[in-house]
């Protein structure tokens, strides 16, 4: 019986290659990265200028190099918002909820999926799955509002069984709090399963074959076969995950918000919306996008540093 | 102004050239020659004498930036042709679809492209086009566009008017227009009352409409009012009937002694809070109020679930405008609207709340335009009578007929949209001579009762700071509408608060605007 | 005998546990059918919609009539499956070369790619760069700047790390080069990643909107979604009140241009499938 442990990497000392320069043995290496390359200079770092919208009053008709700089007072004008505080603990709280609960679920959703033996009933159970995915919030959200309503939703029916008072739970900031996370698994969950799927492909068949003459049980096998065959790619989803911590999910929240869950709700993506982008005010909206993506920078960074520590590899 | 900006790649980008006008990229080029010996098929005889002088020239071409108002519906029609016979000009439009519209078209200006007339929506906007005096002032050449002048003589100009005293934009008004206070007709008759005259008869009627079973289907599922939210604010119109009664309209400016008062905060909205909180407890208002977006509570009032709340009143008229009329009856054959008068409180009352006069859209000619001549032609002549009866109703005898009092419309929606009628609405005034004449009865009468407000048309520059204190007020009104106690002390903290958050300097900054105006 | 029960139990368990899940996620897709399936004036929001309330098909004529709806499907089956290969050629161009921890220079640019995800310059530079580019109003402009996803590329440089390095040693050994390695043994073995990733690329093109907007003025170069959006009119705009008349478009029709944009993006998946197959990788190894 082989196992993965066979297939370690061993640095590969051959002769022919170590006299070439390292450089120019792996050119056409480099040949391959070079349209992709050109890709990200032309696309994503020439436009980067745009940074400096943050520190100047920005003007679209005098555009950047006229229009006035203005320092920190754009940042300093955000962070004086009576509520920016609250806005942002909103966001971390929303993010680290859906985190808990949102990330776990595609993972257990694809081990389950992986031990279906009837091949055409898992092909229809996965594409059924996909399917919140490809709908949009405005309308996954008129559903949970229906779902939701205590005058003629599912739930007030199941007040009724109960003999309560049926509430409107969407106003309720507790509450609220738990739809935005159940329905954003609700959306994504089969969706967010279709990378594990891929990764199970990647485990040595042959594994479980020995583990069921040892006798091990299908826990056993999952939690000693398929969980460490899939570790890499959780890990990786996770650090990327944490990194995107400042996004708590704008449309539906924006959908889903109401004046009575706002002061739990408004999330820094519904605040730059409301306030930056349709008041027009891109230096607004680029300051704090530029304080989003240093916070993303530190959290990826954090959460790569302890995956090390933890014998990880992390991103790469 | 300090234009240099990306001037070299004008040539790249033309405008969305639909089909009919020709996609020629390069209209730069053909800045009006005037030694034209094509003679211009204009026949205009009533068109202004801007347009007159113009039918010597050769067509000029005119690149507009518009909001897309039938999606999919190309401008090579008969409309835009007419405009463009009429008005001597070749018109190149991009037309941007309604979501990201103001996004778009700040991208476009930003990137360099420079149309001769845009339109926007917001007086966020508008503000911040003018301050980088970007905008014309319309007012400086009306002596060339009488029809412009007319257009805006009832008041319209003065709500436009900036703190320069100048018109940069002619606003566009829908058909979407007032709302007033309805009543469930059949609602009334059933349970033997009248249209309410005094608050305390709405409390008994709301409370019949709630609590006693209109619909007759023995189920408590009617409601006299609830409401709406959208982007996350709450939209406290629906309940202006309340607050009116006890003389202030939220979100509102009042006239007290000369002085503009933010109505949100007076000690009458406080009363109208507990009156609504009142309503609440007794089960009057939709428990879904602020959760319902405004698709679910306009479908809530056509299944006969709200019975008393301020509302469109288009669900009277039988010519189904915006499509009302048809699903309520739909719905309920029986269902009727009736109209409700402003409720005597216990003092003054206040009438409700009008949209502003400046528009849900607003055209504008930039003053980099080399052709503002021509621009200004074309407003001029879309502002016209003629004009404004075209995109209004197309071609006499083709598109509608007359019948003594009333113009009917001979061809299908769909066809009119295929035709361009009203798809370029840059000076439009909507008309309502096709409508029922129970409609225009409801027209004037929304007018009589409305609330004119003393600050339409004041803006100031800092509008975020209004946005952020009205999305505290919706917050705080739902908390106290919901409230189990007394929501005395809620109320006060809420005042302190909105005055803390910067509502006294805005208070401040709208008077000084108000008095400056006044002065003019 | 008492653990073959647990198993069969268990089982059965698995089942209904999918059953039930596979109800409450097909909800969404029903709800939407069966209100687009209803009579325009009939139909309500706040019904559950479990089935048609008065059937009709007049939403679909009315959808299926829209001008520039085919010209809309063309464009978005083009730039989905032109803009999909793009992605996947730059994007694997990119993996294969980084998951090679012997690449001089890997970490640096590693970091320089990495970086653009976490930071980028905005709408109106981003615009400007393809205003300069003549993209505009092209359907390349929906294709190309956003061609490349570094979250999807990170995704596949740890598949192509889990590759055994003996294959592709062993046929190095035997004279193959990077290329031959790549396209022979690489991508031919990972198969399900190269699908997953294929398919994420795919489903963002073919829903993909703001570029749609942005970058196109033609009427006739309008991808699907933009074109349903005229329908569909959920912008921050139609909330305001003066703007209702151009809300007003009935929410049965709404759904039925939602249900004509997801079924054909649908119908591809199951194709998809047969690069799901457990343990192609390394079974290939040992035969």
């Amino acid at each position: 019986m082989e196992t993965v442990h066979t297939y370690k990497r061993e640095e590969p000392a051959t002769k022919r290659s170590s006299r070439l320069h390292p450089i120019y043995k792996d050119r056409h290496l480099y040949l391959m990265l070079l349209p992709g390359l050109l890709f990200f200079i032309i696309f994503k770092y020439v436009p980067l200028y745009g940074i400096v919208i943050a520190f100047q009053d920005y003007d679209i008709f005098r555009g950047i190099r006229e229009s006035e700089w203005v320092g920190w007072d754009t940042f300093k004008e955000v962070f004086a918002y009576s509520d920016f505080w609250v806005i942002f603990g909103n966001t971390l709280q929303i993010s680290v909820y859906k985190i808990l609960f949102g990330f776990p679920a595609p993972i257990v959703v694809a081990l389950l999926l992986n031990e279906l033996g009837n091949r055409y009933f898992k092909k229809y159970v996965q594409t059924i799955l996909y399917l919140p995915h490809f709908i949009s919030w405005v309308v996954i959200s008129g559903i949970v509002l229906t779902i939701m309503s205590p005058t003629n939703g599912v739930l007030s029916i199941v007040y009724e069984w109960f003999g309560m008072e049926p509430k409107n739970l969407l106003a309720d900031p507790t509450a609220f709090r738990i739809i935005l996370v159940a329905s954003d698994i609700w959306k994504d969950l089969g969706w967010g399963t279709i990378i594990y799927l891929a990764a199970l492909t990647q485990v040595d068949p042959s594994l479980y074959e020995a583990a069921t003459v040892d006798g091990a049980s299908k826990w056993r096998q999952t939690w000693h076969i398929t969980l460490p065959g899939i570790r890499n790619v959780i890990v990786l989803l996770l650090i990327l995950r944490i990194g995107l911590l400042m996004n708590a999910g704008f449309e539906q929240i924006l959908v889903m918000q109401n004046s009575a869950v706002l002061e739990v709700s408004e999330i820094l993506d519904t605040f730059v919306f409301k306030f930056g982008l349709q008041q027009g005010n891109y230096s607004f909206a680029t300051a704090v996008g530029l304080f989003n993506s240093l916070i993303a920078l530190v959290l990826i960074l954090g959460a790569q540093w302890i995956s090390k520590k933890f014998g990880e590899e992390g991103l790469m | 102004m300090p234009n240099t900006y990306k001037k070299v790649m004008l040539v790249a980008i033309a405008a969305s050239v639909l089909a009919g006008c020709s996609s020629n990229g390069n209209s730069e080029s053909s800045v009006k020659p005037s030694s034209s010996s094509s003679p211009s098929p204009s026949s205009s005889s009533t068109a202004s004498p801007a347009s007159a002088e113009a039918s010597k020239e050769a067509p000029t071409t005119l690149k507009l930036a518009v909001i897309e108002m039938y999606p999919g519906v190309s401008f090579d029609n008969k409309t835009t042709h007419y405009i463009e016979e009429k008005t001597n000009t070749k018109l190149e439009i991009t037309a941007i679809p309604g979501a990201d519209f103001e996004n778009k078209l700040q991208i476009m200006l930003a990137s360099g492209d420079k149309p001769d007339i845009i339109q926007l929506g917001t007086d966020a906007l508008e503000m911040k086009f003018t301050k980088s005096g970007l905008l014309l002032p319309l007012n400086a050449s009306f002596d060339k566009t009488p029809n412009l002048q007319k257009f805006g003589e009832d008041g319209i100009w003065d709500a436009m008017k900036h703190s320069d005293g100048n018109v940069y934009a002619i606003p566009i008004r829908g058909s979407a227009i007032d709302n007033i206070p309805i009543y469930r007709k059949d609602w009334l008759d059933k349970l033997g009352l009248k249209v309410p005259t005094t608050i305390d008869e709405y409390y008994a009627v709301a409370d019949a409409f709630s609590n006693k079973d209109p619909d007759g289907n023995g189920k408590k599922d009617t409601y006299a009012l609830s409401g709406w939210t959208a982007n996350g604010g709450f939209d406290l119109s629906t309940s202006d009937q309340v607050f009116g009664a006890y003389g202030t309209l939220p979100n509102s400016w009042l006239l007290q002694d000369g002085k503009l008062v933010w109505g949100s905060i007076v000690p009458g909205a406080l009363d109208a809070l507990k009156f609504l909180n009142k309503m609440y407890k007794g089960k009057m208002i939709d428990p879904e109020f602020v959760t319902d977006n405004s698709a679910r509570f306009k479908d809530k009032v056509l299944k006969g679930v709200i019975g008393a709340p301020v509302y469109r009143y288009f669900l009277m008229d039988s010519s189904n405008l915006n499509n009302y009329y048809e699903p309520l009856k739909q719905n309920n054959p029986n269902a009727e609207f009736v109209e409700g008068g402003i409720l005597k409180g216990p003092g003054d009352s206040v009438g409700f709340r009008m949209l502003t006069r400046r528009g849900w859209l607003k055209t504008a000619v930039l003053n980099s335009s080399p052709h503002v001549d021509a621009a200004l032609r074309v407003l001029d002549f879309l502002a016209s009578d003629e004009g404004n009866k075209y995109m209004n109703y197309g071609e006499e005898g083709v598109d509608y007929k007359v019948e003594g009092d009333l113009l009917t419309k001979t061809i299908t929606d769909d066809q009119m949209k295929q035709e361009g009628i009203g798809q370029l609405r840059l000076a439009f005034n909507a008309l309502y001579d096709q409508t029922s004449p129970r409609y225009r009865e409801l027209f004037d009468y929304a007018h009589k009762i409305g609330y004119k407000d003393p600050a339409d048309g004041l803006v100031v520059e800092n509008n975020t700071k209004q946005v952020e204190l009205d999305q505290y007020t919706g917050q705080q009104y739902v908390k106290m509408i919901m409230s189990d106690g007394p929501i005395d002390n809620m109320f006060a903290d809420y005042v302190a608060e909105w005055k803390k958050r910067g509502g006294d300097a805005l208070t401040q900054a709208f008077n000084d605007a108000y008095q400056e105006k006044n002065k003019q | 005998m008492n653990r073959t029960r647990r198993m069969r139990f268990s089982v059965l368990f698995l089942y209904l546990f999918f059953i039930l899940t596979g109800i409450v996620m097909l909800y969404p897709f029903w709800y939407v059918l069966m209100f687009s399936l209803s009579d325009p004036l009939r139909a309500s929001v706040n019904k559950l919609n479990l089935y048609p309330s008065h059937f009709s098909l007049s939403t679909y004529k009315y959808v299926l009539t829209q001008p520039f709806l085919y010209t809309g499907f063309k464009n978005t089956i083009i730039v989905t499956v032109f803009g999909t290969l793009i992605s996947m050629l730059l994007t694997i161009g990119c993996a294969y070369p980084l998951s090679k921890e012997s690449l001089r220079g890997r970490k640096f640019l590693f970091s320089l790619i990495f970086f653009t995800m976490l930071f980028n310059g905005g709408l109106i530079p981003t615009y400007i760069v393809i205003k300069q580019l003549h993209m505009i109003d092209s359907l390349w402009a929906l294709m190309v700047p956003s061609a490349v996803s570094v979250y999807n590329m990170l995704i596949m440089i740890k598949f192509y790390k889990g590759i055994p390095s003996e294959l592709i040693e062993s046929a190095k050994m035997d004279g193959a080069g990077d290329w031959y390695v790549l396209l022979r043994i690489v991508v031919p073995l990972s198969g399900a990643v190269n699908a997953t990733i294929g398919l994420i690329y795919a489903v963002s093109r073919w829903n993909e909107f703001l570029p749609g907007v942005l970058y196109i003025n033609d009427q006739s170069k309008r991808v699907l979604q933009v074109v349903l959006n005229g329908m569909l009119r959920e912008d921050s705009l139609a909330n305001q009140p003066g703007l209702q008349d151009l809300a007003s478009s009935p929410e049965s029709i709404k759904m039925a241009a939602v249900v004509i944009s997801i079924v054909p993006i649908l119908a591809v998946y199951p194709y998809l499938q047969k690069y799901f197959v457990k343990g192609m990788l390394l079974g290939s190894v040992k035969g």
